[in-house]
């Protein structure tokens, strides 16, 4: 397994009572793998990618990627959030090799690389321009670059197209799409919509309740490369309703537990 | 066709006047104020007139624009030293501002120390402290300089930690997981997006600069504007009183005009 997560518990002390955010999370992420993590707003699943980025720490449990314990964060990973946070003074390109002159690697040698990346996402001609000449979907392109532009072997995504009105939304996982399969990463990938976890990925981890536990762990057997069509097909929508099915068992279940 | 070239030439004239009405309504945020101020004055300038009033008590304006041009230099070589120690206070406090600012959102244990401490020297009125710094510092410009500082920095301060904070949570998250140091963050992303809080402290802070060096000059210069003020009242000049403190308002305008000019160029790189 490349990315590990055993037992992993978060409590948020808050003053004089504690709060359990997430219970106790197993999983697993093969090399290559695409999976997503589904639940509703505020059930932890932000809170679990934030801990696999090192970026929080667990409570309880450990996780560990590539078999190196995740305790702090670490330049083999690449990470996109829910808004493309690019530095507004500063060129898309520029805000591509931000990671590369953070890490004060020499900026010459992957200049290249990230000219490459943005022609990959179609913004070959816009390395120059600013982020507030690009449409939303272009920003979290250059945002796709930017996690990928020194070279991760892992790319974590919280809700990275949640902002993006519908239509940009279906470009942005076809563009996610190709860019994980050219570059062959490992992907985690946190959404609250069941259609683009299903479009997406190999396995769909289904996350409820507070605290927090993985309920479902879904296979998505579709062929690779995927094309957007297959979203018509019975068989994704019959996937569709029976992790709908799945996540509202678990609400009643909760309703049933909690007083 | 004549009734067809009347018509034409009516529409004509109404877009000729619809134009006129728009850039009327274009010119009325430049000239409502000036109309007001001119009415002001002229109103200022009727009542010495019919009143009597004696001029050393209120003098017309026509008198303090007299005096104006008549004492031209003598009121311009003392508005060079205001202006310069305005501009040194303000540019230290600046610096003191900016870097204390840093100092306290880097290190929450300097910020622990520091704040209250901060916070709580500005609760002293701060013309109580003036004779204090003569006492230090002399009757030279290094008090002067020190007072005004002291009036000055505060607003920076405030505005620059606003600032330094006023950045995205999930940025600072990327540039942790990209292993940025915390002065990287510091001066690639923090300091660069706190500019429009940085100019927004600015602009108080160099009127208060001002006030603070006019304020130095009443209590120990032998010169500047504050000074001739001072010594134009004490030799019953009114009217030479109120044209020095029209030259301080030039050199206000220009001084607040040229860091508000400083914030559009910024505000334009900042926006991208």
């Amino acid at each position: 397994m490349y990315v590990r997560c055993a037992r992993v518990g978060k409590v948020y002390a808050t003053g004089r009572s504690a709060v359990q955010a997430i219970k106790s999370v197993d999983l697993g992420v093969r090399e290559g793998e695409f999976v997503s993590l589904l639940g509703p707003s505020g059930c932890g699943k932000s809170t679990l990618l934030m801990i696999v980025a090192g970026l929080e720490t667990a409570t309880s449990g450990a996780v560990t990627v590539a078999g190196r314990p995740m305790d702090e964060p670490r330049t083999d990973i690449g990470i996109m959030f829910q808004d493309p946070t690019l530095l507004p003074w500063r060129s898309i390109l520029e805000n591509v090799l931000f990671p590369i002159r953070m890490m004060r690697r020499p900026i010459p040698t992957y200049r290249s690389r990230a000219l490459e990346l943005l022609a990959e996402v179609g913004l070959g001609d816009f390395a120059e321009h600013r982020p507030r000449h690009l449409s939303g979907g272009m920003r979290q392109r250059a945002a796709i670059c930017r996690a990928l532009v020194h070279e991760p072997r892992l790319l974590l995504m919280d809700e990275p197209f949640s902002a993006l009105d519908a239509i940009t939304r279906d470009e942005m996982n076809i563009a996610l799409l190709r860019m994980w399969e050219r570059h062959k990463i490992t992907a985690l990938f946190v959404t609250h919509s069941i259609r683009e976890a299903v479009f997406l990925s190999d396995r769909v981890l289904v996350m409820n309740g507070r605290p927090s536990t993985i309920i479902a762990d879904v296979r998505i057997p579709f062929a690779r490369p995927r094309e957007f069509a297959i979203g018509d097909t019975p068989e994704f929508n019959a996937l569709c309703g029976a992790l709908r099915d799945k996540i509202g068992e678990a609400y009643r279940a909760a309703g049933t537990e909690v007083h | 066709m004549p009734t067809a070239h009347a018509a034409s030439e009516a529409a004509l004239a109404t877009q000729a006047e619809q134009r006129s009405v728009r850039t009327f309504e274009r010119a009325t945020p430049y000239l409502l104020p000036a109309a007001t101020a001119i009415a002001f004055i002229l109103a200022w300038e009727a009542f010495c007139y019919f009143s009597g009033v004696h001029p050393v008590i209120l003098p017309p304006p026509s008198a303090v624009l007299a005096k104006f041009f008549r004492f031209f230099p003598l009121i311009f070589a003392h508005s060079v030293p205001t202006t310069l120690e305005s501009l040194a206070a303000f540019l230290l406090a600046c610096l003191l501002g900016c870097g204390l600012a840093a100092v306290v959102v880097l290190s929450r244990r300097m910020r622990e120390a520091l704040w209250p401490n901060l916070v709580f020297f500005q609760l002293i009125p701060k013309i109580a402290l003036a004779p204090l710094f003569i006492v230090w510092l002399g009757i030279g410009s290094e008090s002067r300089l020190t007072f005004a500082l002291f009036v000055t920095f505060f607003p920076m301060l405030v505005a620059t930690v606003a600032g330094l904070e006023h950045v995205d949570r999930d940025m600072l998250r990327l540039c942790r997981s990209v292993g940025a140091t915390r002065l990287q963050v510091l001066f690639s992303v923090r300091f660069p997006s706190a500019v429009p809080f940085i100019f927004s402290g600015m602009k108080i802070s160099i009127t208060l600069a001002i006030i603070g060096v006019i304020v130095g000059e009443f209590i120990t210069s032998q010169r500047g504007l504050g000074y001739l003020i001072l010594f134009a009242s004490s030799r019953q000049e009114t009217a030479l009183s109120m044209a020095a403190i029209v030259m301080l308002c030039i050199v206000g305008l220009v001084l607040y005009g040229a860091v508000a000019l400083g914030e559009r160029i910024m505000k334009k790189w900042h926006d991208g």
